[in-house]
């Protein structure tokens, strides 16, 4: 129902306006994906009075790596961190609807975030390791769960460290400050020490942008590996990333969820002209 | 468009003639002011040092072990104010720290929205009520309060255990070592307090978000991740409150008893560098005595400028962290 209704394609705001209020132009609704992770209904989200999200509609599949794009300003960045109710820390931030994680409404208020947020890991656009040793940051995340015997302590730490493809770089100066890795490694830590709770998803907010090209393509190869035990939701700019490095994919525009669909598909033909614009760089 | 180049060159030449003599005089001024400044600091130093002089010439080094005070004989010795002035700060701090703490933590994470900024305007209001107010209030309400209801408990318990009992007993007077921290401590508070507000306010909302992001509590977050993120400011502060302890002057002359005898007790009437000054200026009626008083005073000069100075350094450091990221 997109193309056919569009006045003025160089102006894909206008067409999304000249939709109707349930279907604006341009929107594709999603299908249904078998044994959904995560299931967002009608999520509507506000920074105070600025209406973010618009009725968003999606699910995000187990064991896959999804990519959430779109322009600046989208709400992509916004809808990962409803998915761990990191929002819930600033009082004006406000989130109407449902998202179900394995059936269970994480929204309500009397879900414990502490709790959802070690199943729920995250990892930040720029990385932030503790001010504290390399060891430290990785042990700081295991306490948060449980005490261990510190020899299952050590093997934990190996154990993360191995999975975000860090080991060899640091396991001899585990005692030195994180703050003298470099910003691929530190962002790789970052990824380890969000993995010691053994989370079921991890959600990235745009994790290589503060990186050069060579650490981006590791943690992007360590992003692909990382689905084989989780379900990884990764925000990005990048259109080559969502295509490189996910397999699952969401357009974001102007806080409506515009077209979703598996990566290969949905960047070779996409439905929606809306989404065929973007990715052809005709605007964005 | 050579014309057009000249034009503007001479315009701004002209602007550079007309500014000329106001800015030179202007620049002029203002260093000479900021100067004057710093050598009043080196004056004032340099004029306690000689007014001291005649005390540490004939007491030597001594002035600084001795216990005498003793106008008669024209014997002095600054070992019982130093001790009064450091033990009575430092009492103060072990109050105030964990106090402002728990303030700071308060206003920045915990307390709802609508109260943040009131309750952080009154805490401020705090460090403007003036020192002989404290005084007073601790002379005629708290130290009574004390010698009523806190010392005879203390005496009886902590004063019966071996070695700690030492700092806990003698009679219960109301004013004293203890009295006097209490009091500095409430006066430090607000600024401790604040100085910690504004530093956690400072710590980057990403550091916290990741640890949240790992499921740790708040308490988690403020101890495990951003105290130790912006430490250096933190100690920076705590300084700072360290500093004006030691200099506070009316409110412990008011209740720190002023007693030249060293004595290890915390219930005990003892005396400050600042309480002894304020209190026997009028009466040095021997030029060693007058002497005796301004070295005191030079000590205290010495002793606060460096624990300034550590602050100062200190609090940069938080600067220069974030300026590196």
């Amino acid at each position: 129902m997109g193309s056919e209704n569009m006045t003025k394609p160089s102006n894909p705001a206008a067409a999304i306006a000249a939709g109707t209020a349930a279907q604006p132009a341009g929107q594709i609704a999603p299908e249904p994906i078998p044994n959904p992770k995560i299931q967002v209904k009608s999520l509507d989200f506000y920074y105070g009075n600025s209406h973010a999200l618009k009725d968003i509609n999606i699910e995000i599949p187990n064991k896959e790596v999804t990519a959430f794009f779109g322009p600046s300003g989208c709400g992509k960045s916004t809808l990962l961190r409803v998915l761990n109710r990191m929002y819930s820390l600033y009082h004006t931030h406000r989130a109407t609807g449902t998202v179900l994680i394995d059936g269970q409404d994480i929204l309500r208020k009397e879900v414990d975030v502490t709790r959802l947020r070690t199943r729920v890991g995250m990892v930040f656009q720029k990385p932030t390791p503790f001010p504290m040793s390399i060891y430290d940051n990785i042990a700081f995340g295991i306490r948060m769960n449980k005490i261990l015997p510190k020899s299952d302590q050590d093997a934990k730490v190996e154990q993360v460290l191995q999975e975000a493809a860090l080991w060899d770089e640091v396991k001899d100066r585990l005692k030195h400050s994180a703050a003298n890795l470099s910003g691929g490694q530190q962002q790789r830590l970052c990824i380890a020490r969000s993995l010691v709770s053994d989370p079921e998803v991890l959600l990235m907010d745009e994790p290589c942008s503060a990186l050069d090209p060579i650490a981006t393509a590791k943690v992007e190869e360590l992003i692909l590996e990382l689905r084989r035990s989780l379900a990884v939701v990764v925000v990005t700019h990048s259109l080559q990333q969502a295509s490189r490095a996910s397999t699952y994919s969401v357009f974001m525009y102007l806080g409506r969820v515009m077209e979703v669909g598996p990566t290969e598909r949905l960047f070779s033909k996409p439905k929606s002209k809306l989404t065929e614009d973007y990715l052809t760089g005709r605007f964005g | 468009m050579p014309v057009a180049e000249e034009n503007q060159v001479s315009l701004e030449r002209l602007a550079k003639r007309r500014f000329r003599l106001g800015d030179f005089l202007f620049q002029n001024l203002t260093a000479v002011i900021a100067v004057l400044v710093g050598l009043l600091l080196l004056a004032t130093g340099a004029s306690m040092l000689v007014g001291g002089q005649e005390a540490f010439q004939k007491f030597g080094l001594g002035f600084f072990v001795s216990t005498a005070w003793d106008p008669v004989a024209k014997n002095f010795g600054a070992l019982v104010p130093i001790y009064g002035t450091i033990v009575s700060a430092v009492l103060a701090l072990i109050i105030a720290v964990p106090v402002s703490f728990c303030i700071a933590l308060f206003l920045t994470e915990l307390a709802p929205v609508w109260m943040r900024r009131p309750l952080g305007i009154i805490i401020e209001l705090l460090a403007g009520i003036p020192s002989i107010i404290y005084g007073m209030w601790g002379l005629f309400v708290f130290a009574p309060f004390m010698a009523a209801y806190v010392q005879p408990p203390i005496n009886d318990t902590l004063g019966n255990i071996p070695l700690v009992g030492a700092f806990f007993s003698g009679p219960p007077l109301g004013v004293g070592m203890l009295t006097a921290g209490i009091i500095l401590a409430i006066m430090i508070i607000p600024f401790i307090s604040s100085i910690m507000r504004d530093v956690f306010l400072q710590a980057p909302p990403v550091l916290k978000e990741s640890a949240y992001g790992l499921g740790a509590t708040t308490w988690e977050v403020m101890f495990k991740v951003v105290l130790p993120y912006t430490r250096a400011a933190v100690v920076g502060g705590i300084f700072l409150g360290l500093g004006r302890a030691l200099g506070e002057t009316m409110a412990v002359t008011f209740v720190i008893g002023n007693a030249h005898d060293l004595t290890f007790s915390l219930l005990q009437p003892a005396n400050s560098i600042a309480a002894v000054i304020a209190n026997e200026f009028t009466e040095a009626d021997s030029p060693t005595y007058l002497s005796a008083l301004i070295a005191l005073g030079f000590v205290l000069f010495i002793i606060t400028f460096v624990v300034l100075a550590i602050a100062k350094l200190l609090l940069l450091r938080l600067g220069s962290l974030e300026g590196r990221k």
